[in-house]
């Protein structure tokens, strides 16, 4: 159903990232709704296009009243309980450190891209934060293989990141995120004593083939017509 | 110059001091080695500030502001330093590292400060450092220092 109201939504107030926000929009809305971060949390927002998804969660959680006229990009000073949404990407990581070391009692969220792990200030951060073993950091990756021009495994490789992440002493888990009990089960195994890394295998554009089929096409595209959403539409059922 | 820095530090036990792996440091929980990695070390500082801490950013020639201008631009400047406290103390205006190379050169710092309305200080002597520094503390925001007394001694107040 919230599959559905993002597309309605993203028509009405003509946003852009569609298929970016269907990627992750069944990890970020179990996320929430199952309470691993809550309001007492820092937010922190690594990936911030396809901000419906973010936005259609907490409205349903009642965090957010008004999501009309919102950014295609979260930011932190138009959603007060969003500490941090970044713009140029690969800052997040970092950021969240800062705000780790500040508060060593809550847990810090952070949500990126795989293609954010090509970025050495990320890089510089994920070594950083194992070393020093910030264990009050959640950090999900939304794992979706894609970026603006093609594969992220063809572009630039950042599996082997994961692999350092673990050598550093995250603890790292993942699932195929669009699947209600692999997420339950990813996220009720999380650490206490490690920094955790939740790889989220997802799709771009997930539940509607004309997103899949072009995805590049849909990168920055939006729902132009009423006709044109009544056929995503149908796609979804 | 770090003299000064660890005695402000050890009597300020809650200001935070970053640094990229330099030398002449105390190990202490306020005084954390970043490694050689500025952008992440300017992202750890906004992040510390923007939950309303003061820090110290300590860097060497056009390290920090070179490396990490878009950290500075985006996270610091704008963002972070409406929450807290953020001091950048950047050594080497003496030359003193001018022999290492042009990246070692630090020849345009007022122009990238001023271009994102940052206020740059010139300290004459350790006790308008100090001042410089715990003026920049007492407060929100950012502010530059530019340090170039490299190996002068000064005498402890």
């Amino acid at each position: 159903m919230i599959h559905r109201e993002l597309l309605e939504y993203s028509y009405e107030q003509q946003l852009t990232h569609i298929p970016s926000a269907l990627s992750m929009l069944d990890y970020v809305h179990h996320i929430f709704n199952d309470g691993i971060v809550t309001r007492d949390d820092l937010i922190v927002i690594g990936k911030p296009f396809g901000a419906q998804a973010y936005y259609l969660t907490w409205r349903d959680l009642g965090w957010l009243d008004d999501i009309e006229k919102l950014g295609v990009g979260v930011k932190h000073d138009e959603i007060d309980f969003v500490d941090y949404g970044e713009e140029t990407m690969g800052n997040a990581l970092g950021v969240a450190i800062g705000m780790a070391m500040a508060h060593p009692d809550k847990r810090v969220w952070v949500n990126i891209t795989d293609a954010t792990l090509q970025m050495g200030n990320t890089l510089e951060a994920m070594q950083f934060i194992g070393h020093n073993n910030i264990k009050n950091i959640l950090c999900t990756i939304d794992y979706n293989d894609k970026q603006v021009t093609g594969n992220t495994s063809d572009v630039l490789d950042v599996d082997p990141v994961l692999d350092m992440c673990t050598e550093y002493g995250w603890n790292r888990t993942g699932c195929n995120a669009h699947t209600k009990s692999a997420l339950k089960h990813t996220f009720d195994d999380l650490s206490e004593d490690k920094p955790n890394l939740a790889v989220m295998y997802t799709v771009k554009g997930y539940g509607v083939q004309s997103f899949t089929d072009d995805i590049k096409k849909w990168h920055y595209k939006k729902i132009e017509t009423i006709d044109e959403l009544a056929g995503l539409l149908g796609e979804l059922e | 110059m770090r003299a000064t820095l660890d005695q402000f530090l050890a009597n300020n036990p809650e200001v935070y001091l970053l640094h990229c792996d330099m030398w002449g440091f105390p190990l202490a929980p306020n005084v954390i080695n970043c490694g050689i990695g500025e952008p992440n070390m300017v992202n750890i500082a906004a992040g510390l500030a923007s939950q309303g801490k003061r820090v110290v950013v300590y860097g060497v020639a056009g390290f920090v502001i070179y490396k990490a201008y878009e950290q500075i631009k985006m996270n610091v400047k704008g963002w972070a330093e409406n929450y807290g406290s953020i001091v950048f103390c950047n050594a080497g205006h003496n030359g003193c590292y001018d022999i290492c190379g042009r990246g070692h050169l630090v020849y345009d710092d007022h122009i990238l400060m001023t271009a994102l309305d940052i206020p740059l200080y010139d300290p004459i002597d350790r006790k308008t450092f100090l001042k410089n520094v715990t003026d920049g503390l007492s407060k929100t925001g950012v502010r530059f220092i530019r340090l170039g007394w490299d190996g002068e001694v000064w005498e402890k107040e």
